[in-house]
């Protein structure tokens, strides 16, 4: 499973409006096995988003 | 009860792990269908996870003491108290 | 009602005992953006929110959020067990040994107890919500804050695992946030 960033498609523009906060609503397409998941701490591999340290900070 | 009698309660660290993982999928598959209620894939993968989950916990209960206090097998002397806890395992 | 599992969410080791970072890592045990605090504010917020989905993921991570609070728990615990008072005397866990012993204490990395001051509860449901994810977010932060004074691989696997969690639980309180424009707009339309 590939772990790069994951960006999402059909978001729904025409619905937004102003001064309201949007986070994109997650389709399920895939999952880790759970001996994995717990390892990455989520089941799913489009939420998986470690840490990684460096100057921009998070991920 | 003499304290230096008590059994303490064997466990089986890799079976602990495996109930872990099954235990963290289904936190997983719950938060998911909290939001995707119509979500068949993630349902049917939450009910395969539910049953293999509570297959290995009756099994580890059987064998290695309770999981749940509300243990139906519970047998004499009673064992929910015994050591280790969970914060005392090394994993 | 609540019933407890005799397991933690994640097999949390450490790999040797450390008092100055236990006095470190206890902040997300009691402090601002601790997982105590992350429990008691979903699981107050649940109660008035509007939509099922809504209760449901208060509920759900509210519970989830004090198998964390063990978590971390498990961790100060491991990294402090059985160390003698002359060689705790030396380090940064010697104000909490003054104070507690080697017992936890729901206090942040400079000692300060919990206080509900750090939550807070609205009916007005985009409010509760956009705090939450407010929450997740600062928890995250504070994760990385941790990693990154961190050289024990195991305590930094633990921490990986809780900071990931915070990631999937902002997730799932967006979902929520859309769900409740939703309620709003038939609202307005049907009164
Ligand atoms: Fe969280």
């Amino acid at each position: 499973m590939e772990e790069e960033k994951q960006y999402v498609s059909g978001f729904e523009m025409d619905r937004v409006r102003l001064a309201h906060a949007y986070i994109p609503y997650q389709q399920y397409t895939d999952h880790y096995t759970p001996a994995r998941a717990l390892k990455q701490g989520t089941l799913y591999p489009e939420l998986y988003m470690p840490y990684q340290p460096g100057p921009r900070g998070y991920y | 009860m003499d304290r230096n009698r008590r059994p303490g309660s064997p466990v089986n660290v890799e079976m602990l792990r495996e109930i872990m993982q099954l235990n963290f999928a289904m936190i997983e598959t719950v938060l998911f269908l909290n939001t995707h209620p119509t979500c068949r894939p993630v349902l049917d993968l939450h009910n395969e996870f539910a049953s293999r989950f509570n297959k290995l916990v009756e099994r580890y209960q059987e064998r290695y003491g309770p999981i749940y206090a509300s243990y139906e097998n519970a047998e004499y002397p009673w064992m929910w108290i015994e050591e280790p806890w969970p914060w005392e395992i090394k994993y | 009602m609540w019933e407890y599992k005799k397991i933690l969410e994640y097999p949390a080791n450490v790999r040797r005992q450390d008092p100055d970072y236990a006095s470190l890592v206890v902040t997300q045990f009691g402090g601002p953006d601790g997982e105590l605090a992350a429990s008691l504010r979903y699981i107050s917020q649940m109660y008035t929110m509007p939509i099922p989905e809504g209760k449901a993921t208060l509920n759900n991570i509210g519970t989830e959020e004090l198998a964390h609070f063990e978590i971390i728990g498990t961790l100060v615990y491991k990294l402090v067990e059985g160390i003698p008072a002359d060689v705790l005397k030396n380090t940064r866990f010697a104000p909490h040994y003054a104070q507690h012993g080697r017992a936890n204490y729901p206090a942040d990395a400079f000692g300060n107890a919990w206080t509900a001051s750090y939550i807070q509860s609205h009916e007005d449901p985009v409010a509760s919500i956009q705090e939450d994810l407010a929450a997740e977010q600062k928890a995250r932060a504070t994760y990385e804050y941790l990693i990154d004074m961190s050289d024990d691989p195991a305590i930094i696997d633990t921490l990986s695992f809780l900071r990931e969690r915070e990631v999937v639980h902002f997730q799932r309180f967006g979902e929520v946030l859309d769900l409740l424009y939703d309620y709003m707009d038939d609202y307005e339309e049907w009164g």
